[in-house]
């Protein structure tokens, strides 16, 4: 047996090491030249690390986009969840978040957030938009500020590309494999009608969605034989849980690719909006390998999870009344439900507005400020003010759930 | 294997003489081997040594005391969940004083349970401590150059080297 020198041996202080949270791991960086090794370049330490934590959620990343405009905004924001633990521990509760502006700026050139995975971000350089336009894919990890370049596209705006990455299926002892799904939804020019672009009902449609897969392995696209002959459009970033990937559409449907047989499937939302007098928002997110559905309606927040993939069913998990809402948070709310029944005075922003979830946790927009609410832990904390990360005050921002992670590229 | 024996006896690497029972020894595979050697041969007057310290060893018998009936017979969801509780309060103890001396001697005497036990109680332990804290635990001296520490501390913002 090794001698004892009042510290660990190396095999001992890997297994120690592997069982530290990330966000607390990367301080430990400027200890010394062995632990900054141990903990930066080695893929079999990050690898047992994976297997020895649980990925949480560390944050959100929040960027706006024009709806009319061509042009990008280049402004991102991305708020930690800290304060949510601050708070669980009783210490300070007032501070907000603390916004960070510079995430992405060890990029090459300004970019558009698409989609996050388990620790790595898919990006898009920013351009003016003459659609198609020439823009250029990254791939990378905001911890350890390592990224790739995927080369250029042909990028319109109404596409969605989606990162899939699961480290735990794909072990990244000798590279970190990716793909990425990409969602184009197709014009059906008229003179060219035919039988085939009609729905079930022989509606006819206006567009049809077609599905394109890149592999971090072959380096290249390949065009899914799947088409998706589906007429609403994409309202929020797809998310991809369990091999399945899911798109929140404008007609209360969901639209979804199963990456392994390559299917897609258009699945109803629990209740058409049509029910509720507001006009309700909602996001889908996912909460311990399941997907969620919120809805903030004038009855309250409803959190549902798909029981079902093929059947659609629907659970109701968690229920809560604006009025409980509201008598549990009196220094955040005042009269929330009429403010929802009559909305804002302008047209277009929501007095409440799901913004993102994941892992239990859902950012939402409350007129001009932004909440955490833990809603396992029924915890409410003030993340900042709108003004913190928008200029614009845009309906329909993009934002994406984030956790820190070592994983190198 | 004779059944009669109930406990054997083993020296920690002070010399101290310690029993240990045959059910709780089970549960380390070298002190499983060590008992077979002990009952089949001729000479049983030899006390094996363990190359553990007596302070560490007298933790390490404690745990598997309490742990060997449920690793021998299987248990119900609410002894289960005593023997956290009992884990969670014996693991109640100075990092480097002794916490480090039980991770090591459990890896040394192939006990899972403990093992895993020991890495996570430091590991809860660690996120809590600044990088002086860590340093002067670990006997670790700060290695980087002053331009490795000004880079890390561009690179990584909120980096605080002590």
């Amino acid at each position: 047996m090794k001698k004892f020198h009042g510290s660990l041996d190396l095999d001992n202080l890997f297994n120690v090491l592997s069982r530290v949270p990330t966000n607390n791991l990367l301080h430990f960086k400027c200890i010394s030249e062995e632990w900054y090794y141990i903990i930066s370049n080695n893929r079999s330490f990050i690898k047992v690390h994976l297997e020895n934590t649980e990925s949480t959620l560390s944050g959100f990343i929040f960027q706006e986009k024009f709806i009319c405009s061509n042009e990008d905004i280049k402004k991102i924001s991305y708020m930690n969840n800290t304060s949510l633990e601050r708070h669980h521990d009783n210490q300070d509760t007032r501070s907000n978040a603390t916004i960070h502006h510079e995430m992405f700026s060890f990029l090459p050139q300004d970019v558009v957030v698409l989609s996050s995975c388990n620790g790595l971000v898919c990006c898009r350089s920013c351009s003016v938009f003459s659609s198609p336009t020439k823009t250029t894919l990254y791939i990378c990890n905001p911890t350890n500020k390592q990224w790739l370049s995927l080369g250029c596209l042909d990028y319109s705006k109404h596409e969605s590309i989606v990162l899939t990455f699961d480290p735990y299926k794909d072990p990244i002892d000798n590279s970190t494999k990716f793909h990425l799904v990409r969602l184009k939804k197709v014009e059906i020019e008229k003179e060219n009608e035919r039988e085939e672009d009609q729905d079930e009902d022989g509606v006819e449609l206006s567009h049809y969605f077609t599905f394109e897969l890149y592999s971090s392995t072959t380096k290249l696209w390949k065009k899914s034989d799947e088409i998706c002959y589906y007429d609403g459009s994409i309202k929020k970033q797809g998310i991809y849980i369990g091999n399945v990937l899911y798109w929140l559409t404008d007609a209360d449907q969901i639209l979804t690719f199963d990456l392994e047989n390559q299917l897609s499937l258009v699945i109803s939302t629990p209740i058409p909006s049509e029910e509720f007098k507001a006009i309700q928002e909602a996001c889908i997110g996912e909460w311990k390998g399941i997907l969620c559905y919120l809805v903030i309606t004038e009855h309250g927040l409803h959190v549902w999870h798909l029981e079902d993939y093929y059947e659609a069913k629907w659970e109701l998990k968690f229920w809560k009344s604006l009025e409980d809402i509201e008598r549990e948070n009196p220094k955040f709310f005042l009269n929330l439900k009429n403010h929802v029944l009559r909305r804002v005075a302008s047209h277009q922003n929501l007095w409440m507005d799901p913004l993102s979830f994941k892992d239990g946790v859902l950012l939402m927009k409350v007129f001009v400020h932004v909440y955490f609410y833990d809603i396992g832990k029924n915890l409410m904390v003030k993340a900042c003010n709108i003004q913190d990360l928008s200029t614009n005050s845009l309906p329909c921002p993009i934002v994406l759930p984030y956790s820190l992670s070592l994983v190198p590229l | 294997m004779s059944s009669s024996v109930e406990a054997i006896t083993v020296l920690s690497s002070d010399g101290d003489e310690f029993k240990i029972t045959v059910s709780a020894a089970k549960l380390s595979k070298p002190l499983n081997w060590m008992l077979e050697d002990v009952c089949f041969s001729d000479d049983c007057d030899e006390v094996p040594t363990i190359e553990v310290n007596s302070k560490t060893l007298v933790k390490v018998i404690e745990y598997c005391e309490k742990h060997a009936p449920r690793a021998n017979s299987g248990a119900s969801d609410s002894d289960a969940e005593e023997l956290k509780k009992w884990d969670i309060e014996f693991m109640k103890m100075d990092v480097k004083d002794i916490l480090f001396h039980i991770l090591m001697a459990a890896n040394y005497l192939h006990m899972e349970g403990l093992y895993d036990l020991a890495c996570q109680t430091a590991a809860d332990l660690m996120k809590g401590m600044t990088v002086s804290q860590i340093r002067k635990i670990f006997h670790i001296k700060n290695d980087f150059s002053s331009e490795e520490q000004e880079q890390l501390r561009r690179q990584h913002p909120g980096c605080s080297f002590d």
